[in-house]
């Protein structure tokens, strides 16, 4: 496979993530701008962890989802009873306010005879733990592939299982879904959580693999392009978001089609399908249709 | 799922490696004019070792680009450096999607494995101006 190929395909996972995390809040019902955040706190987090502490990686990611889990759920307390619009907002406050301090935050020690660790506006570089360890880029795209599988097969698991159900039920009507008894507070606090570690494992997985991560990188326009990802992919399924960062990085952009324009192109896509298929291509109707076919006949 | 399953562990065991430092490494400086096409770029690598600046001969490596204010978003095919004139110097032809700021990364294959960042401003410039002497080049690696 050459390089470009497998530099696509690892964007296309990585991207996944922060998508997926998306999705998450998405089915609650909430539209966050905000994962770009957990995404920035993986990615310095687990950076920290393997620079300049010497964790090995597979200690660093469970670091990484935990700072993510932990956010989510600290942030969720207090936006947990805004709704709409409101709590679009105080997502984005918050990752602006984690960005804005990363810009600022200097944490800096002597490893291995050179000075490293996140320098404010000026980034943080140095994160060689791939490069140290000899991990080729074909196996680190099969790394960041085999934990994007383990977290669709959570996903897979939760939507079969009450958990999923609880968060639709949430998302349709959470007045209703309250006094069917479910406490909606403690399930969307639970759903932050479980995204903001979604999004700290993809910025984890980046920050190894670009070796550098500074504040601009997790701007709005991360935030923007997960949550668009759910909603041109689809609502129905964990494969949705997948499918729309596909159709954007891996149709529009790797191929060059529109070039320059792409970003055009791809604005206009999410406005159609916005108003042809408001809950995305793979909406809950369609994927309801699927389950059915695939049903052996009894 | 079962596939799904199987993958998982896979990355497990990638995971579980552990971590040995290089006391030595790389470094670059990169200048770039653009070629008049499109958003093309052709950049100069000076690539050495530090702290004691020593050019790298007989290196190979690759150059990646990403926009910091679009990460992932843009997907630059990676440009092989080809020895350029002078030790330690390498040229490439960078294809860009757009003028800003970027990070290119080398990827270093030999002499041995290494990474350099470099974040450049390849602003909009007159022609023969040259992409680093526009804006900003950050410290790099």
């Amino acid at each position: 496979m050459d390089d470009f190929t497998i530099s696509v395909i690892s964007n296309i996972g990585l991207f996944s993530f922060v998508a997926l995390s998306a999705y998450l809040l998405l089915l609650t019902g909430e539209i966050s701008f905000g994962q770009q955040a957990y995404f920035a706190l993986g990615a310095y987090g687990a950076g920290i962890a393997t620079v300049m502490w010497g964790w090995p990686l597979a200690i660093a990611v469970v670091w990484a989802v935990a700072i993510g889990m932990a956010a989510g759920a600290l942030v969720a307390l207090p936006t947990v009873r805004l709704r709409g619009l409101y709590y679009s907002i105080a997502t984005l406050a918050f990752a602006e306010m984690v960005r804005n301090a990363f810009l600022i935050f200097r944490y800096r020690r002597e490893v291995d005879g050179f000075e490293v660790g996140p320098a404010g506006a000026e980034g943080f570089r140095d994160i060689r733990y791939i490069y140290e360890t000899g991990i080729s880029s074909f196996e680190y795209m099969l790394l960041i592939y085999a934990l994007l599988a383990g977290v669709m097969l959570l996903f897979l698991l939760m939507e079969t299982a009450r958990l999923g159900a609880v968060f639709r039920m949430i998302g349709d009507d959470p007045v209703l879904a309250e006094m069917q008894g479910i406490d909606v507070t403690r399930y969307k606090v639970l759903a932050a959580a479980i995204a903001g570690g979604i999004a700290a494992l993809g910025g984890c997985l980046y920050a190894h693999m670009v070796t550098y991560v500074e504040p601009a990188i997790f701007n709005v326009m991360l935030g923007v392009h997960a949550l668009a990802y759910g909603l041109i992919g689809g609502l129905g399924t964990a494969f949705g978001p997948i499918l729309g960062v596909i159709i954007d990085i891996g149709v529009l952009e790797s191929t060059r089609a529109f070039s320059g324009y792409r970003m055009i192109v791809f604005g206009g896509l999410v406005a159609v399908i916005l108003i042809v298929r408001p809950r995305g291509l793979l909406d809950e109707t369609l994927v309801h249709r699927v389950r059915l076919w695939l049903r052996p006949a009894r | 799922m079962r596939a799904m399953t199987s993958i998982a562990m896979a990355g497990l065991l990638t995971l579980a490696i552990t971590t040995t430092a290089h006391a030595q490494r790389m470094d670059a400086q990169i200048d770039c004019t653009p070629t008049g096409e499109a958003f093309d770029h052709h950049c100069m690598i000076h690539l050495m070792e530090v702290p004691d600046e020593v050019p790298v001969e007989d290196a190979e490596f690759v150059v990646r680009a990403d926009m910091p204010s679009m990460p992932m978003a843009h997907n630059v095919p990676p440009a092989p450096a080809a020895p350029g004139d002078g030790p330690g110097v390498y040229e490439a032809m960078l294809e860009l999607e757009m003028l800003g700021e970027w990070a290119l990364r080398l990827d270093i294959a030999a002499p041995r494995r290494d990474v350099v960042v470099v974040v450049k401003d390849f602003g909009d410039h007159e022609e023969g101006d040259h992409g680093n002497e526009h804006g900003h080049d950050h410290d790099h690696d």
